[in-house]
């Protein structure tokens, strides 16, 4: 049969898969309001530290060093120190989920809040930021930054984050979906000299402690009798004691979806959202009428068990709870649904692991290096209406909050001390406004700053927001508002004494902003140039790369291109660009969604970054600065996806490109 | 929630002819659900808009096809979870028409392979999904003259090669 018509009206129409999409669509709303409105904003405290020489030293004390804050109130004997309290037993921590999920069930299953596009609307002008005349003082942008001690960009100097590739120096892992490979790079050529399958871990990532590799991924194996809506997790450790025979030390499934890794020393932490529970909701569709299925749904929630909403581990011998109830805290009225745990162990005693868990949806965590900070709400979390966060007046006006979109959506900030594998909770606070992402966050000498957008609101703009830890609370210092109006903020990079923010609409209007007195951050300056940064890099003596687009938001696509622009900041009331290199057309950075795909080469003044290209295929950009301008070379890598090109450098100073499986030494001389 | 209500009643109502669609403008079985799931997934996200705009067939059928011309470069393909959405390997073996699916799709791509894909474009949304000339037109940015002319021409093609029965058809 060949007749077109025929084949038209003959082709197979199933069922649509509606409620697996809204279900979806819900999902990613939650996890795109954190990524959208800002990309990563890559923050630095090191560059700070190294300079400024004060506060955080103890704790940033290079890999080896662990991120203990032992000093700070003698510990009790509880994980939850400030005004998150544990439950009292399992039966009212039972009745506290079911209550809160009626309230945010509808017939359509659970509610996540309204799936509106945020962008600001493309209107106005920017606001009239005066700088004022400051000379130069921005002594912290002035060290260059390099990357972790296992070739990776990391947002905290002496806070590893996992990747698909890790060195030692000589020798190289590198997991790929569910093989983990080794190679020996010591040679004229790089050798792979073992092959590991871990056959339950899929999309797998990985850290380097040692000689113990942490591989996490999605667990494959079938899945366990829970019912969640998160996938599950897969964490297994591996010795590389002997390198030509990597063998398993540890496996561990974990029922939630891991939503942040850290790695201080051979401390790994990891973030677990077990999300919500699938709980065979219904939707009014047929026969199904909304008031049926409502029922239905409520029904569903009210006999609900705790296996429902704990996460459970499972090291081979069997599904158990990761939580005890009194390890898991009640969070104040307000906090959206779910569940998250904090779970901390030594690369090389996996199994003596600490968990503790928070009954509420938390959206970013973001790791200094003595503090982990957890967020939630603001129009960039699970803030469903009328879900809002209302930490702190524990109950008292907790449904007469402010709704999901509305300018006035807070966004609540809990602070973690970190002691070896514990963490404990020390403080709350809240901001009004959104963080869209960890790299809107950054600690430096004990203050908390952020960046906050206020997307909702009638006038977009952002802020930042500096904290500090006051008893249990944590309090607002100073502010600064009215940053980029009618803009999304798109990068920013965090100083000792310094910010540096983009923000986008036509043009990318760059702001520097001094902290030296947290109290009262003050704007310096504001420089308008076209397209916008969506990573920035700071690679000393007051300069900073910036990698963006070159034109912001064209509604065609036509116009897409990439480019990599040389800032000085070294007088930042005079902030300007010494010099741009666009790319040609169809050309999308990389470094914008991940940073990791870019490296600063400090001995070389070079940095590399790939960027994806139409056609599936990748652009490496090498970047030679001589002077005070930037020679382009580009180099296309065979690999149809950009997010899979990594490069760093060994301890003998020579540059590995990794492209999916191949991995080759670089030579950046040029010609 | 209202919007959802809504939202799922469009995802019942668009979610076959789009599939459709998407198989004739030259993508596999699969490949046709993972596009318009995300197709669908973005007017989620501009539900706003979708509402508002004054054709939504028209815009829908245009985001179909900016998912599937920018799929090599990010959007839907990098972003892809990498789960499967629930459901979709239940929905996999359900679907006994997989077979079929694929059989259809291979003798669609085959006689589609006579036209560019500008012309197989122009065919597909106003011959078989029966955009108006005007709708045509603003879907694929160009005038609605050119949909005429490259549309006859098309059918001239597909006809010559007897993979359509009756030229005529009601179009002009």
């Amino acid at each position: 049969m060949n007749n077109l018509e025929d084949l038209w009206e003959s082709y197979p129409s199933p069922e649509p898969p509606t409620a697996d999409l809204l279900r979806e669509a819900r999902r990613r709303a939650r996890a795109r309001r954190r990524r959208l409105i800002v990309r990563p904003l890559l923050a630095a405290a090191t560059a700070a530290v190294v300079a400024g020489g004060f506060v955080v030293g103890a704790h940033t004390g290079g890999k080896g060093g662990t991120a203990t804050s032992a000093a700070g109130p003698a510990l009790r004997n509880s994980a939850f120190q400030a005004d998150l309290r544990p439950a009292t037993s399992c039966n009212q921590l039972l009745a506290s989920y079911r209550s809160r999920a009626l309230a945010q069930v509808s017939a359509y299953g659970w509610t996540m809040g309204a799936a509106t596009d945020q962008r600001a609307p493309l209107t106005s002008v920017h606001g009239g930021f005066v700088g004022p005349a400051m000379d130069s003082f921005a002594d912290s942008a002035q060290a260059p930054v390099g990357s972790s001690g296992t070739g990776t960009n990391v947002q905290e100097t002496g806070v590893d984050e996992p990747d698909q590739v890790k060195t030692d120096g000589s020798l190289i892992v590198r997991i790929h979906g569910s093989t983990l490979s080794v190679y020996d790079a010591s040679g004229v050529t790089i050798r792979r000299t073992a092959r590991l399958a871990l056959p339950r871990l899929a999309a797998g990532q990985i850290l380097l402690a040692g000689h113990t590799v942490v591989a996490i991924g999605a667990d494959t194996a079938p899945r366990s009798s829970r019912r969640s809506n998160s996938p599950g997790s897969r964490i297994e450790t591996v010795s590389l004691t002997d390198p030509a025979r990597p063998a398993i030390v540890s496996d561990v499934a974990y029922s939630g979806r891991v939503s942040s890794t850290r790695q201080h020393g051979s401390v790994v932490r990891t973030v677990i959202d077990a999300g919500l529970p699938d709980l065979g909701f219904v939707y009014p569709h047929g026969k199904v009428t909304e008031k049926q299925a409502l029922a239905h749904n409520r029904r569903a929630v009210r006999t609900t068990t705790l296996t429902d909403w704990l996460p459970t581990y499972d090291d081979g011998s069997g599904a158990r709870p990761l939580l005890s109830c009194d390890r898991v805290a009640i969070p104040p009225a307000g906090l959206a649904l779910g569940t998250v745990a904090i779970v901390g162990f030594d690369a090389t005693a996996p199994a003596a692991f600490d968990a503790i868990g928070v009954a509420g949806q938390t959206d970013i965590a973001y790791e200094s290096a003595s503090h982990l900070y957890l967020t939630s709400g603001g129009a960039g979390g699970g803030c469903a209406c009328p879900l809002v966060a209302h930490v702190g007046s524990m109950g008292a006006d907790a449904f007469s909050g402010p709704c999901c979109g509305s300018s006035s959506a807070r966004t609540t900030i809990f602070q973690f001390d970190l002691a070896g594998i514990r963490a404990v909770h020390v403080a709350t606070g809240k901001v009004s406004g959104s963080i869209a992402d960890r790299w809107s966050m950054d600690e430096a000498g004990g203050v908390l700053r952020v960046a906050v957008s206020h997307p909702s609101s009638r006038k977009p703009s952002s802020s930042v927001i500096t904290l500090h830890a006051d008893g249990t609370r944590l309090v607002v210092d100073g502010r600064l508002d009215g940053l980029g109006v009618n803009e999304s903020l798109t990068a920013a990079r965090w100083f000792d004494d310094l910010a540096i923010l983009s923000t986008a609409r036509q043009t990318d209007p760059l702001f520097s902003v001094d902290l030296s007195d947290p109290a009262h951050p003050r704007l310096l300056g504001a420089l308008h140039i076209p397209g916008y940064t969506t990573y920035f890099h700071p690679i000393g003596e007051g300069l900073l790369i910036g990698v963006g687009q070159k034109v912001a938001f064209d509604r065609s696509g036509e116009q897409e291109r990439a480019q990599v622009a040389l800032f000085d900041i070294s007088d930042l009331a005079d902030a300007h660009r010494l010099d741009v290199e666009p790319l040609h057309r169809w050309t999308w950075p990389e470094a914008g969604d991940d940073p990791r795909s870019f490296t600063w080469l400090p001995d070389r003044a070079t940095a590399l970054t790939a960027f994806q290209a139409n056609r599936g295929s990748t652009v490496l950009g090498i970047y030679h600065l001589s002077g005070r301008t930037l020679t382009a070379r580009l180099r296309t890598v065979p690999m149809s996806d950009a997010a899979n090109v990594r490069t760093f450098e060994l301890s003998d100073g020579r540059v590995v490109l990794v492209a999916g499986g191949r991995l080759q030494f670089l030579s950046l001389a040029a010609g | 929630m209202e919007h959802e209500a809504e939202y799922a009643a469009f995802v019942d109502e668009r979610w076959s002819p789009l599939v459709r669609t998407a198989v004739f403008l030259g993508a596999s079985p699969h490949e046709a659900e993972d596009l318009v799931q995300a197709t669908l997934l973005l007017c989620y996200r501009k539900w706003d808009r979708v509402r508002a705009a004054a054709d939504r067939d028209g815009y829908v059928y245009r985001m179909l096809l900016n998912v599937l011309r920018s799929d090599r470069r990010s959007a839907w393909w990098r972003h892809r979870s990498p789960h499967p959405v629930d459901g979709d390997a239940a929905r996999d073996a359900a679907v006994g028409d997989a077979a079929e699916a694929t059989a259809v799709a291979d003798a669609v791509h085959r006689a589609m392979l006579v036209l560019s894909k500008e012309q197989r474009e122009v065919v597909v949304l106003r011959y078989f999904v029966q955009l108006s000339e005007a709708q045509t037109a603003a879907v694929l940015g160009i005038r609605p003259g050119t949909v005429k002319s490259r549309l006859s021409r098309s059918l001239a093609r597909l006809s010559a090669d007897h993979h359509l029965a009756d030229l005529a058809g009601g179009i002009s």
